[in-house]
């Protein structure tokens, strides 16, 4: 019972990690694996600002990840605090 | 002064006049035509593009950007050639989604590798700054747009910078030096391009915003 117990709120806890991940990671529908850096800076000979796009990995956790594993943990706690009633 | 010679600088501003009307001249010691070809040495050539739909926003490159155009300083609508930008090198930050949108559904990079716009002339040129070795114009490229085996007539609006070969160019590379910046919209539905049911207006915008910089060396 106690074990069935620390699952339960083992998996509200990863739902609450996962949806904070979510949201400081932008709140993105998509998970992305890289992330758009653009360097500016000032070109002389043209009288611009001259731009220099690179790709660096970035792992950004989307909702398409997010929402199924967030799921999972809050599933697992209903289910436990609705065996615990059915018990009580 | 004679009747002849006024007869002549009749004739010689007439004909100005003419090629005024016609061409617009570069506002700058430029002589014969020049072929200017893209290099990144000069400066990064790029396409950026941005998609808004519903679901979501995203940005996304194409670096692998080549080509080539001559421009006559004397005749700046004659301007002519072609861009090429390579549809492998198209990236949006996920890994999965570079690869549909390189698949059949999408832009079928394997049956048609390459975007181009195959410009035909200038229109609506205008000078708009003119400084010691540096001339910025203004105006439409109107040429052929390919994308995705659908050819379709475009009027692209652009900004042209020319800078005269100096001891600060050089350091880049040879010859005079020419940025083109350009700013458009493209209609997926108008290249045929469909993807898969149900995402275009959901996650992948039916307009595609389009930046593009280029950067080449006039010789």
């Amino acid at each position: 019972m106690r074990g069935w117990e620390l699952v339960r709120w083992l998996g509200l806890f990863i739902a609450l990690v996962v949806l904070a991940l979510w949201l400081a990671h932008g709140g993105h529908v998509f998970t992305k694996d890289k992330q758009m850096v653009v360097y500016r800076e000032h070109d002389p000979i043209f009288g611009t600002s001259r731009e220099r796009v690179e790709w660096k990995p970035s792992f950004r956790l989307g909702l398409d990840i997010a929402g199924p594993v967030a799921a999972v943990g809050l599933g697992v706690w209903l289910l436990g605090r609705w065996i615990r009633r059915r018990k009580a | 002064m004679s009747v002849q010679r006024i007869g002549q600088l009749v004739l010689v501003s007439l004909v100005n006049v003419t090629v005024a009307l016609g061409a617009t001249q570069l506002p700058l010691p430029v002589s014969g035509k020049k072929t200017v070809t893209l290099t990144n040495s000069v400066g990064q050539n790029l396409c950026r593009f941005h998609s808004s739909a519903p679901l979501e926003e995203f940005e996304g490159t194409a670096d692998e950007v080549s080509g080539s155009f001559t421009l006559d300083p004397q005749n700046l609508e004659a301007t002519q050639g072609q861009i090429r930008v390579t549809v492998a090198s198209m990236r949006t930050g996920i890994a999965r989604r570079d690869e549909h949108l390189r698949s059949p559904d999408w832009l079928d990079a394997e049956r048609y590798p390459t975007i181009s716009f195959d410009i035909q002339k200038l229109t609506d040129v205008r000078i708009t700054e003119q400084s010691r070795g540096r001339a910025v114009l203004t105006a439409k490229a109107v040429g052929l747009f390919s994308l995705h085996g659908v050819q379709k007539p475009m009027e692209l609006p652009i900004t042209l910078t020319y800078v005269l070969e100096n001891a600060e160019t050089r350091k880049r590379a040879p010859g005079d030096l020419v940025m083109v910046q350009s700013e458009f919209t493209l209609s997926l539905r108008d290249f045929n391009i469909r993807g898969r049911q149900g995402v275009i207006g959901s996650r992948v915008g039916e307009n595609i915003r389009v930046w593009v910089t280029l950067y080449g060396s006039a010789m």
